[in-house]
């Protein structure tokens, strides 16, 4: 039976809970999928394509996407790069959202995180487990 | 037989949704990214979707992208019913360059960044859909 994604932090804030470090939810992550938190090799790919989203000009998907800010990528960049450090396990979606932002998600089960770098350089956090009519924002 | 854009939409058919290649993973397990369902900047009236019934073939939507990105696309197609279940209104919207052009009213560009907490899980329901329709493969 996988272990209940995010169970630590389910209905409370990041910092209502006091875990004190900024990547305390995405690295609380389990592993109900069978992979090992923080893999090299899943990591690699996540880098790779945030370094690629740097390089991206506005249209870039030929039907009107924004660019990304290289900040953004950066901060995304950095981000990740904590969390591969804090143990976590890789996102399973990420890369350049259309809105010019960038996003490092999780959906593991019925769990699901998202971390978000928005092209007004706020980083956003979601959660929220299927059924949920609303997902629940904590701060990054 | 091709209905025209001035019939009603019935909950019978489907409609196709144009998903950039990076957010498209062939699989097996076959996932479509919550990004393509992500408003883009110029999606202020709605997500755009194109009415299969109004189309000889789902690939005539491909002309809707710049000439050189359209090998780039993934086509999903999604069941009107479906999309009303998840409270959905279709919209037609009249396109010059490919027929059967319609948006979801409700997710607009403005609409997902004023509420992403609501909007966060529905992008995940929509992928969920698309996953399991694919009717085109980028390069196919």
């Amino acid at each position: 039976m996988n272990t209940p994604f995010l169970e630590s932090v389910r209905g409370a804030t990041h910092y209502s809970r006091g875990t004190g470090d900024p990547y305390r939810q995405a690295a609380t992550v389990t592993t109900g999928v069978g992979e090992t938190p923080g893999t090299g090799a899943k990591w690699g790919a996540v880098i790779d394509v945030l370094l690629g989203a740097r390089s991206l000009a506005d249209d870039w998907d030929g039907q009107g996407a924004a660019a990304p800010p290289r900040v953004a990528v950066d901060s995304a960049l950095n981000l990740a790069l904590s969390l591969k450090s804090h143990g976590a396990p890789a996102p399973t979606d990420y890369g350049a959202t259309v809105d010019g932002g960038v996003t490092l998600t999780w959906h593991v089960g019925k769990e699901h995180v998202v971390i978000e770098v928005t092209s007004v350089l706020e980083v956003e956090g979601y959660r929220w487990t299927d059924g949920d009519a609303k997902a629940v924002r904590f701060p990054v | 037989m091709i209905k025209s854009e001035a019939d009603p939409i019935t909950d019978d058919e489907v409609v196709l949704r144009l998903i950039w290649h990076e957010f498209f993973t062939a699989g097996p397990p076959a996932r479509v990214s919550d990004s393509a369902f992500t408003p883009k900047p110029n999606e202020q009236g709605g997500v755009s979707l194109y009415r299969a019934s109004c189309l000889a073939d789902a690939v005539e939507t491909l002309r809707a992208v710049a000439l050189e990105k359209r090998s780039m696309y993934a086509i999903a197609a999604l069941s009107v019913a479906a999309l009303r279940g998840l409270g959905f209104t279709l919209v037609p919207d009249k396109n010059l360059v490919v027929a059967g052009h319609v948006m979801l009213k409700e997710l607009t560009s403005e609409s997902y960044k004023s509420d992403k907490a609501k909007w966060r899980p529905v992008l995940t329901r929509l992928a969920e859909l698309a996953r399991d329709s694919i009717v085109w493969r980028p390069d196919q």
